[in-house]
């Protein structure tokens, strides 16, 4: 009987889930808005009636968004979800989507960023992307009370980084 | 009061007894069944917990890509070029056919005949690799349970050992270190299997399986070794019981079944080496690389100690390995003459193993995989002298151990998943550098009209081969620390008709060019040229 049981449990074991499990704090889709620019412009594509952010300056950004974070989050590790559609004429592109972290003082922790590059299956034409970055509050050792995130253009010459619009959902481990 | 604690003692010994008793089945088949069972549900649990069938996908990957893909390139060429086993082949050559030598193929031939029936997928050789170690660690369980009669411990103590970062990653892998430690495992059930049941059968078995590990990885040879040792050991009559004064019966067949597995493993080397010398392709590593003085083997103590050990196993697991270790020596006295012979022997013959092979524990994290059963065998010996001792005096020590065990095992399971999920999340790329944008890059070459056979140069590429195997083209490939006298060799090399580059800023300041209307794809940040038709 005692046998069984223990073949039970373990046979319960083997079934149960041992994935992290993230829980969805925010998400926004920030689309490029003539009124909210930084490095960035707003270009107009006929063949697909939308607008777009180009960046075309070296070490600039564009589409900024921020997140205030719940008290209950500041402390917990965050999984930033990033998705959306790029473009550029540059194979070797350095175009990035980068985080920064804030304290309660307003000053940036540091930041972090994905490159686009490996999304660039081809140039001059519309690419899908989705990919995420790890925020360890361990890692600052200060809680996080603001999360920016932005596209940019890293150091290159004759790139035109293109981005159509960008959705980001932050999500914390529970 | 010496007293109360005796009685409290006898009644939880008979307490123990009692459920003791009630677990055991009776039925023999039922027995075997459940022993079985009990095997393949924790394993399964384990495999799962750590994230092993999460990325098993994974084409090769993360740490030592190189030397991965230098192996999954042997089945691949087997499948797309010839399946002639006896003539393995690379992706890296651009004079030739591509063969060399190397360590008996069987794994990568079995991933080419999988390739054939189901189309290519590294999930098969992967698969292989799984399952060879897997067996491995069901016949140490059976071992194990040879001696403690207790499948959960036995399972518990099978799951303790194999706990290290290293193993599990390079178990579902192309490596052949793990799949060799797999048929030691099976070698070692079957020989001391034999020593109990003296049936030319388990000898059999025995030397086959040793044989494999050994024409897997040569360095398995020990097995071999430390088995002539028990003979020589036993002549001298070192392990005289009361009942019978020798532990073979037949010393002479013993001695040449090894001596003919020797033999046969020493041919496939041999064959090995002509084909390197043949085929003018040198691409593994078939001796010993050795340190020859004293501060080299200072500064790889210290690169191991400070970044390899803490991937050999965890903290815990440490505490586990340290305290049998101990264990053993303080109560050698009483631990089973015949296992303790094993451990100590395994012991002198990996010294040997580190002596020849130390300049390769530098950067190889999975050399420490060919001193494992070094650590299997402590675990096994310490723990058959608690078993022992909880039967003869307190059934209750067995009941703490279990426990113990149980939460060593917890803590060190969370380190292995931590682990082996930073070794094969794709933000991390670990070492190795981030090679996705290889990965899918063929179908478009193919499109292009690019045959396989068509020689690529691929720049930079600091692996064996490993851009050239994941976008499946024959060539050659360059490192960062190329000259522009080199690149200049390849590119008015006639037979090269591709140039593939990751990083065209750092080739243009190496060797100028104008190769800007050469471009015939891009991909991912990776940019195809064509030299020449």
């Amino acid at each position: 009987m005692l046998k069984k049981k223990i073949i039970g449990i373990l046979a319960l074991i083997l079934f149960f889930s041992c994935e992290d499990k993230y829980e969805l704090i925010d998400s926004k889709t920030i689309v490029s808005d003539s009124k909210k620019i930084n490095g960035d412009t707003i270009l107009y594509d006929s063949s697909g009636s939308f607008y777009y952010s180009r960046i075309n300056k070296a070490n600039s950004q564009g589409l900024l968004s921020q997140f205030i974070l719940p008290d209950e989050f500041k402390t917990a590790q965050l999984e930033i979800v990033f998705s959306g559609r790029v473009k550029t004429n540059y194979a070797q592109s350095n175009a990035y989507i980068n985080v920064a972290p804030f304290d309660q003082y307003g000053v940036m922790l540091g930041w972090n960023g994905i490159c686009l590059r490996y999304y660039f299956t081809e140039i001059n034409k519309w690419c899908y992307f989705k990919d995420s970055i790890h925020l360890k509050y361990e890692s600052w050792n200060q809680p996080f009370h603001l999360i920016n995130t932005f596209s940019y253009l890293g150091n290159s010459t004759n790139e035109k980084f293109d981005l159509d619009c960008l959705h980001v959902q932050i999500k914390a481990l529970k | 009061m010496f007293q109360k604690l005796k009685n409290i003692i006898a009644t939880l010994n008979l307490e123990t007894n009692k459920i003791w008793n009630q677990l055991t089945i009776k039925n023999e088949i039922l027995r075997k069944a459940v022993k079985v069972i009990i095997f393949l549900i924790s394993v399964s649990w384990f495999y799962s917990y750590v994230g092993v069938f999460k990325y098993i996908h994974n084409r090769p990957s993360s740490i030592h890509l190189s030397a991965q893909s230098q192996r999954a390139s042997i089945a691949l060429n087997y499948y797309k070029t010839d399946m002639n086993f006896f003539k393995p082949r690379i992706q890296r050559y651009i004079k030739g056919e591509g063969i060399t030598g190397v360590e008996f193929p069987i794994i990568y031939y079995g991933g080419a005949i999988m390739y054939k029936l189901f189309g290519f997928d590294e999930i098969y050789l992967r698969i292989i690799s799984l399952m060879l170690v897997t067996l491995g660690l069901f016949f140490f369980y059976l071992l194990v349970d040879q001696y403690i009669r207790n499948n959960i411990l036995s399972v518990m103590l099978a799951i303790a050992v194999s706990l290290s970062p290293v193993l599990l990653f390079y178990t579902p892998n192309f490596m052949p270190d793990a799949p060799s430690l797999g048929f030691q495992l099976i070698g070692w059930y079957f020989f001391l299997t034999y020593l109990k049941t003296n049936k030319t059968r388990h000898l059999n078995l025995f030397v086959f399986a040793v044989v494999l590990t050994v024409l897997i990885k040569a360095t398995s040879i020990i097995i071999f070794i430390i088995v002539i040792c028990m003979l020589i050991l036993d002549k001298l009559r070192f392990f005289k019981f009361e009942n019978k004064p020798f532990i073979f019966t037949e010393h002479l067949k013993v001695f040449t079944r090894i001596v003919m597995g020797i033999v046969v493993a020493a041919s496939w080397y041999y064959y090995a080496s002509w084909l390197n010398t043949h085929y003018e392709n040198e691409s593994f590593a078939l001796k010993p690389i050795m340190v020859d003085n004293w501060d080299a083997a200072k500064e790889i103590y210290i690169t191991i100690k400070n970044l390899w050990v803490k991937h050999y196993y965890s903290h815990e697991s440490y505490i586990l390995i340290g305290i049998s270790f101990v264990g053993i020596i303080v109560l050698f006295k009483y631990a089973n003459k015949i296992l303790l012979t094993i451990t100590l022997l395994n012991i002198i013959g990996n010294m040997f193993y580190v002596y020849f092979f130390l300049n390769q524990f530098r950067w190889h994290d999975y050399y420490i995989i060919a001193l494992l059963p070094c650590v299997f065998f402590s675990v096994l010996t310490f723990s058959d002298l608690i078993v022992r001792f909880s039967d003869k005096y307190f059934k209750i020590t067995q009941v703490i151990f279990v426990i113990i065990l149980f939460f060593n095992m917890k803590e060190a399971l969370v380190f292995c998943k931590k682990n082996y999920t930073e070794r094969n999340t794709r933000a991390i790329y670990y070492w190795t550098g981030d090679y996705r944008a290889y990965e899918d890059l063929e179908p478009k070459l193919r499109a292009l009209g690019i045959k396989r056979t068509d020689k690529f140069l691929s720049a930079f590429d600091n692996t064996y081969c490993g851009s050239l195997y994941l976008i499946d083209q024959i060539g050659v490939n360059i490192g960062d620390e190329s000259s522009a006298e080199e690149i200049d060799a390849y590119l008015k090399n006639d037979v090269i008709k591709y140039l593939i580059v990751n990083d065209s800023a750092r080739f243009n300041k190496i060797y100028p060019n104008n190769l800007a209307n050469h471009i015939i794809a891009t991909h991912r940040g990776l940019i195809i040229y064509k030299l020449r038709n």
